[in-house]
């Protein structure tokens, strides 16, 4: 718990700031300029920090993952939006696992597609976003020839810290690490993604 | 609507504490043992009939500030449990004996927490030990002595119990929910597993309740919930509808909370009739479906028991109105033995042996009453709390109560007068 500790204290420094800015713009006004729409797209590197409580073959904990943000906010500091996107989580291959039925073939993968409500604060190119939300969690098995796909929804949340600069007027690229937790499942991945930002208005 | 945002964002760290904080892991409660397996090491067994012999009411001598003023003593299987009124204790104890005096064994819990140690009682020869280990009950003369500890240190307190009166001979139903008891209360053994089940009885139970779904390819397996989920399996693919799964799958992909597999209702079933002297088991049907496949190990195992000269009664759950028509509408509705949970109407018209009342509902001693002149009996569920199970003993008119806390309840039952 002690990574889930360093980002609620990082959580309360963006809140204490949020605060900060928002005694700032009670008395100065004119640092606020206007509101706008942001889209977000960025894409990397996964890996599934939870250790797996029993491993039945070749164990993937890692792969390309996405994520999709649409913010709306101001363009000095605050935003909210909704994030979704895609994560791999693991997956699992064995083909000749021994079993009770005899030695069975085995694949199984485990993903997300995250909906989150998402806040962000930025300040220099520098963005610290957190959202809290469910995660559409789908396994995938197939054990002996037969396969079942199964979903749920899940409670779960995500913290992440990235950089962007401008390129164009109204896009900007950047760099993201970020921090996503399912809580329901106790699974936990961390991410390095290269992100592309186009403002929509 | 800056301040809203501003409002939304101070507001969602709080909300993140919170979820993080909500995240609990049921983590067992380490049960101890004596290191070396104790002084039983040294003793050679001892029939159960033998320890049967000193079940009863017992008065505390020494030890009242933790066992309360009475404390009730019952054998079963191969164990000996003693169930305290304070703090809901439950000790269970292995015994054996060195020359002519017993001893026993064993850990202490309080049920509804998660203090526990290690207890050691002896009955001596002159506190009974002789006539008792020649089959005879001289009970005013029976006294357990010994100490018990906390966590896993040496047992220290000195504890004193004589006897005092024997248990009632009348038969009630105490059954244990889950098989025995719930994850949540950090049992060394799952909930619907097949070691909960042998577990049952030393907690205080005679009967159990279990929860039956059907696999996707129709195998009945125990298992309560609609969904997979952490707080009931290990195994990261084992997500959503547990219908989905085919028997081989979740065999091999999902454990039990403790390690254990998912069991069949053959394997529960065969494990109550050979390993346990259970006489109840209560199939909670989760779906119609599951009549189909339970009805035949129903009369199968029923069979089995009256072969092997057991009292063994397997009741089929119907607990919704789905599950009354289909009940009503197979071949075998109306002869076998069910439970039903709905109206006296209902109970009548499915010809359910026993009618199993909500205990929200109160003590309804006139529908208990007239159940019992037809011939049928009432189980309540699920009552946990001392303050709830007594004005239904004091009603008189029911026939058993489903409990998480089997001890619990056998306590108030037996010192019930």
């Amino acid at each position: 718990m002690s990574f889930n500790k360093s980002i609620i204290i990082v959580l309360l420094a963006c809140a204490y700031a949020g605060r900060a800015y928002a005694q700032q713009t009670q008395t100065d006004t004119s640092t606020v300029s206007r509101f706008r729409m942001v889209i977000e797209i960025g894409g990397g590197y996964s890996y599934k920090i939870t250790e797996p409580k029993q491993t039945l073959g070749t164990y993937t904990r890692d792969g390309i993952s996405g994520t999709i943000r649409l913010k709306w906010g101001t363009s000095a500091l605050l935003g909210v939006g909704i994030e979704t996107g895609w994560m791999p989580i693991s997956g699992t291959t064995n083909s000749s696992l021994a079993s009770e039925f005899g030695p069975v073939d085995l694949k199984a993968s485990l993903t997300a597609i995250p909906l989150l409500a998402l806040f962000s604060l930025q300040r220099f190119g520098v963005q610290l976003h957190s959202g809290i939300g469910y995660y559409r969690v789908n396994s995938r098995v197939t054990v002996g020839g037969s396969t079942n796909e199964s979903s749920e929804w899940d409670l779960g949340f995500m913290a992440a810290l990235g950089y962007a600069r401008p390129v164009f007027n109204e896009h900007r690229i950047g760099v993201e690490l970020k921090y996503n937790n399912i809580t329901e499942q106790q699974v936990s991945t961390i991410s390095v993604h290269v992100r592309f930002l186009y403002r929509l208005f | 609507m800056r301040h809203t945002i501003t409002t939304l964002f101070r507001l969602m760290p709080l909300l993140l504490v919170v979820l993080l904080g909500s995240c609990s892991m049921d983590s067992g409660v380490n049960i101890p043992g004596f290191p070396s397996g104790g002084r039983l090491t040294e003793t050679i067994p001892v029939q159960p009939d033998i320890v049967r012999l000193l079940d009863g009411i017992y008065t505390v001598i020494e030890g009242s500030d933790r066992m309360g003023k009475t404390v009730v003593v019952k054998a079963s299987g191969n164990t000996l449990s003693i169930f305290t009124g304070k703090n809901a204790g439950l000790f269970v104890l292995h015994y054996g004996r060195i020359d002519s005096a017993l001893i026993f064994e064993g850990s202490w819990r309080y049920t509804q927490g998660s203090e526990t140690g290690l207890a050691r009682f002896s009955m001596p020869t002159e506190n009974g030990g002789i006539s008792l280990l020649n089959g005879t009950r001289s009970a005013t003369s029976f006294v357990l002595r010994g100490t018990i500890g906390d966590g896993s240190s040496e047992p220290s307190t000195p504890i004193t119990v004589q006897f005092d009166r024997p248990l009632k001979a009348a038969p009630f139903a105490i059954i244990a929910h889950r098989g025995g008891g719930r994850n949540s209360d950090r049992l060394a053994e799952s909930e619907n597993s097949l070691g909960i089940i042998q577990l049952a009885e030393g907690f205080g139970a005679n009967g159990i309740e279990i929860d039956v779904r059907l696999t996707s390819n129709g195998v009945p397996i125990l298992f309560h919930d609609e969904n997979f989920s952490p707080r009931l399996v290990n195994g990261e693919y084992c997500i959503g509808p547990v219908a989905n799964y085919t028997f081989m799958q979740i065999r091999t992909l999902c454990t039990l909370k403790n390690g254990e597999v998912v069991p069949t209702l053959r394997e529960a079933l065969d494990v109550v009739l050979n390993k346990t002297t259970l006489s109840l088991v209560w199939l909670d049907c989760k779906s119609p479906a599951v009549l189909a496949a339970a009805g035949p190990l129903q009369q199968e195992y029923k069979q089995k028991a009256i072969t092997q000269g057991r009292s063994l009664t397997i009741l089929l759950g119907l607990s919704t109105e789905e599950l009354v028509t289909e009940y009503t509408n197979m071949h075998f509705g109306g002869s076998t033995d069910a439970l039903c949970e709905l109206t006296l109407d209902d109970v009548r018209n499915t010809n359910a042996r026993v009618w199993a009342p909500r205990w929200t509902l109160g003590p309804l001693p006139a529908d208990a009453a007239q159940m019992r002149a037809e011939g049928r009996r009432t189980f309540v569920w699920t009552l946990d709390q001392r303050e709830f199970i007594l004005p239904f003993l004091q009603d008189g008119q029911i026939d058993g109560i489903l409990t998480n806390y089997p001890s619990l309840v056998a306590f108030e039952y037996y010192v019930f007068q």
